[in-house]
């Protein structure tokens, strides 16, 4: 029996195989290849025109690829129309029934599966329930502001209790305050679901946060696919490392390995860095990057003892509230570090013009080959 | 069938499915497509045909020689085309107040300016053009007027004065819907920058709202032009023998001395007189498109 | 308005008034007792719509206009629905051409329309059927409706659509459920449109109609060529009440500003 559980979780409920689709001479995707897990909540993130909505539609089949399966519960969906492939949708603009009511809409879903009008008004209420909107039945789209479209849009999406739910940016329209709100709640009732549930953001904040796994896209592929925490601390390639978050990058060239150490040499002396692709021969050119809110800045002139060190001048200090910004100019351009403003009326106590130093650990020190 | 011959034939089979699948989508226009191919562009084939004498043997340009060997119907040609320019040019003039009054105003101010003209349009022209033969005949209203206030009458009916009148009435709201549009499109604030800058009214109109609105009134006097030179009801009931037009001559021949072959070719000029017309707009649009 | 200049407005009163003349003074003349049109139009009676209403002469073509009004329409209606929908959610090759020519209608004087196809349906022993009729005011009545339709439904994006797939209605009940919904007032506008169009058309119907399916403006204007009198004025005020009314019920679904002009 458990033997037939584990097979359940590590074997994938929906995958995408060598997916590719082209408008033309444009191709949205290139050879897309993810499993995703039952009961996962899956982003896709990237800039706008990476493939990421046209990956969605393609497994909602509202686009048919040029090639390649989408595999549901080991089933290819390939050739089963969008209306029989028992997915539920919310689009980013909501997409709702105008000339119908919040129930009708929702109920639209089983209607077009024959079930009975007494099942139809309960599964309603249910729905409507389940995303707190129980007192709006007869109202029109119209007559509600954009936070309830969402929430009706969602149910609409639910009711039929869909074997994937994908969402498409559907809280890009909210306002800022709003969307950090829902982007709880959705999770909390995806959680509360068990629903299998892929998300298209260009927020990388809000990927972050909600999903299980990320799956970055960049110009139809798909960079990287992992969890929000291996993607900020181990980014697989330099777009990925560059998309998410930000980074302090410079060119270097590579002198010696140690292990899984190497150490390269920069303008400014040589650098230890943790991680590096092993292809990358000695004396090849490297980017190196480092997260701003790694680096350390202090007052003084020499390397104080870390590992690496690069001596600077303060250009600039932006204080935003949980947040202060340090901009150093260094040999190797401009840095930008990030400290937390954890103790009230605590200052950075360097002024703009001063001597510094820039300091950070060889485990936050990354390299990818030069492109 | 040697190997060669089914290697050649097939990669023929996927290209064929793939027209096919790319054109599935495209049913829906399968019905109207049909529909004017079969009795739109299939009566006008016949009719330059029949103009041509293909419907009995060969082909001879005899109908084409009578009209342009006669000055009576060379005339009628000219007249037509006179009465069409006159009429388009009268709407500009009077239609263009009209519209930038219909395009600065709003609220219900708007909505009756847009009926006052929409419900001329959409009266019919039978109708319309009984209500110019009561106020323009002898006894008529504009007459009955006149002379209470001591003034000459005037004999407008039977003549192009009248038909003019008429048809400038038919075709007014053509030419206000379409600088209206324009019009509408223009940013106020256009005007309001160019009065900032010491243009005055006049100025202001000569050098930003007609430039701009040109389009408008290019679309709107070939629609009034193009309808003009094709309308025969007003003429009919106002005009006389004197007041000929192209396609009332076209009703005549056909209707009265069912002569067919004559009536299809003065159709056929009829035609390419508003297709060259239409031709020019295009020419024209395409010139200022490349300037820009 | 309010800030155009005195003669401005005056210029556009005068006008409005030159559009409303023909029009009004034939509804005066609709009520007059007088036996003859005349002015000043003498007494006020109801002689003339009593005896225009019950004057086969004059309902028996009104029934028929209405009659072909209503069958343009509903044919117009049917070609141009599922053109529209091809054009907007389709890849059209040739799209603009295509467009082109189905407006193409527009820009034909009727009378050569008219002819043109009364030569050719009278080789099918067509030449004056009721189905000529239908035919000739289709071909005016469609463009108008086809361009109404495509205005209305390129302003409504696909997702909704979309929705409504995902949702598991197929193709032909996203279509019954959704698609025709959402393009009702388009519908309702083009259909006016086009039966008022039909209603008023008269180059086709004078040519391709007998006195048995003659249409109310061609029987006006064969009566107006040997008659004068009254009764046409009280005819012609029904036309053009059944027209007010048609108009205002398109006001109220539609709005006639957004019909005839851009919106902003």
């Amino acid at each position: 029996m458990t033997q037939t559980a584990d097979l359940r979780t590590s074997q994938p409920y929906l995958s995408l195989r060598n997916l590719i689709k082209t408008y033309g001479s444009y191709t949205a995707l290139r050879d897309v290849s993810i499993d995703i897990k039952q009961g996962e909540f899956v982003a896709l993130l990237g800039p706008s025109g990476c493939g990421k909505t046209t990956m969605l539609r393609a497994i909602a089949g509202l686009v048919t690829p040029n090639s390649g399966d989408v595999l549901l519960a080991g089933r290819s969906l390939v050739g089963v129309p969008v209306e029989r492939r028992d997915l539920g949708m919310v689009f980013q603009s909501y997409a709702l029934f105008l000339h119908m009511t919040v129930a009708e809409n929702v109920g639209f879903g089983l209607q077009m599966r024959k079930a009975p009008k007494t099942a139809i008004a309960a599964e309603v209420d249910q729905a409507l329930c389940l995303v707190r909107m129980e007192g709006l039945k007869d109202r029109y789209p119209s007559q509600l502001s954009g936070g309830q479209q969402q929430r009706i849009a969602l149910a609409r999406a639910l009711v039929t209790k869909p074997k994937v739910l994908l969402l498409d940016e559907p809280l890009a329209a909210l306002d800022a305050k709003l969307r950090e709100a829902m982007q709880f709640e959705l999770r909390q009732l995806q959680q509360q679901l068990g629903i299998t549930t892929i998300f298209v953001t260009h927020d990388q904040h809000e990927a972050l946060a909600m999903a299980d796994r990320v799956a970055v896209m960049n110009s139809g592929r798909v960079e990287q696919f992992d969890t929000p925490r291996v993607m900020y601390d181990e980014p697989a390639t330099p777009f990925v490392a560059e998309f998410i978050g930000q980074m302090n990058r410079w060119p270097a060239t590579l002198v010696d390995r140690r292990g899984a150490d190497a150490l390269v040499r920069s303008d400014s002396g040589d650098i230890v860095v943790r991680s590096i692709d092993g292809k990358v021969a000695v004396g090849g050119e490297v980017a190196v990057m480092v997260r701003p809110e790694k680096m350390q800045i202090s007052a003084g002139s020499g390397a104080n003892g870390s590992a690496n060190a690069v001596p600077g001048r303060l250009k600039g200090v932006m204080f935003s509230g949980e947040k202060t910004f340090c901009y150093v100019e260094t040999p190797l351009g401009l840095m930008t570090t990030v400290m937390q403003n954890r103790t009230t009326g605590a200052d950075v106590g360097l002024a703009s013009g001063d001597e510094v130093v820039v300091t950070w650990r060889a485990e936050d020190t990354i390299a990818f080959p030069s492109a | 069938m040697t190997t060669q011959d089914i290697q050649a034939l097939s990669p023929a089979v996927p290209t064929s499915k793939g027209v096919l699948s790319r054109l599935s989508p495209l049913y829906g226009l399968l019905p109207l497509v049909a529909f004017l191919l079969f009795f739109f562009v299939g009566p006008l084939l016949l009719n330059l045909a029949e103009s041509l004498g293909m419907t009995q043997a060969g082909i001879d340009f005899a109908q084409y020689r009578r009209i342009f060997a006669d000055i009576y119907y060379l005339r009628v040609i000219a007249e037509t085309i006179i009465l069409g320019v006159a009429v388009t040019v009268i709407c500009a003039i009077i239609g263009y107040p009209l519209a930038y009054a219909i395009a600065r105003s709003s609220g219900l101010q708007k909505s009756l300016l847009i009926f006052a003209i929409v419900i001329p349009l959409l009266v019919n022209v039978v109708v319309r053009s009984f209500g110019w033969m009561v106020l323009l005949s002898g006894k008529g209203a504009l007459n009955w007027v006149l002379s209470s206030f001591g003034l000459p009458t005037l004999s407008l009916m039977y003549h192009w004065g009248g038909v003019t009148i008429a048809l400038v009435h038919v075709m007014l709201p053509f030419m206000v819907l379409s600088l209206a549009s324009t019009l509408e499109t223009l940013d106020p604030r256009l005007e309001e920058a160019a009065a900032v800058l010491g243009a005055s009214r006049f100025a202001t109109f000569r050098r930003i709202v007609l430039p701009l609105s040109l389009e408008g009134l290019m679309t709107g006097s070939i629609l009034v032009f193009t309808l003009c030179v094709g309308s025969f009801v007003t003429v009919m009931l106002l005009g006389s023998t004197s007041t000929m037009v192209l396609p009332l001559l076209i009703y005549q021949q056909l209707n009265i001395a069912s002569d067919w072959p004559f009536a299809a070719a003065m159709g056929m000029v009829l035609l390419t007189i508003v297709m060259s017309v239409l031709w020019l707009q295009a020419r024209l649009r395409r010139t200022k498109w490349r300037a820009s | 308005m309010n800030s155009l200049p005195l003669w401005h407005r005056l210029f556009v009163a005068a006008v409005v008034i030159f559009l409303a003349a023909p029009v009004l003074i034939i509804v005066g003349v609709a009520f007059t007792s007088a036996e003859f049109v005349t002015f000043p139009p003498r007494g006020f009676s109801l002689r003339w719509f009593e005896k225009v209403l019950t004057d086969a002469q004059f309902m028996v073509p009104l029934w028929n206009s209405f009659l072909l009004g209503v069958a343009s329409t509903a044919t117009s209606i049917v070609l141009a629905v599922p053109a529209a929908i091809t054009l907007v959610r389709n890849q059209v090759p040739m799209k603009d051409a295509v467009l082109a020519f189905m407006l193409s209608p527009l820009s034909l004087p009727t009378i050569i329309l008219a002819t043109s196809l009364l030569f050719f349906l009278a080789r099918f022993g067509l030449g004056t059927s009721p189905v000529g009729l239908l035919i000739g005011h289709v071909i005016i009545t469609v463009p108008y409706v086809l361009r109404t339709l495509l205005g209305v439904y390129a302003g409504i994006g696909p997702e909704t659509e979309e929705a409504a797939r995902t949702l598991g209605a197929g193709r032909w009940r996203t279509f019954w459920h959704v698609t025709l919904p959402m393009i009702r007032p388009g519908l309702l506008a083009g259909g006016i449109l086009a039966f008022l169009l039909s209603f008023d058309e008269v180059a086709v119907a004078l040519l391709l109609s007998t006195t048995d399916t003659t249409t109310l403006p061609v029987s006006l204007l064969s009566y107006l060529v040997y008659n004068y009198d009254p009764a046409v004025a009280a005819i012609s005020t029904v036309q053009i009440v059944i027209v007010v009314v048609l108009l205002l019920i398109l006001e109220r679904c539609f709005g006639v500003n957004h019909l005839v002009l851009p919106s902003k």
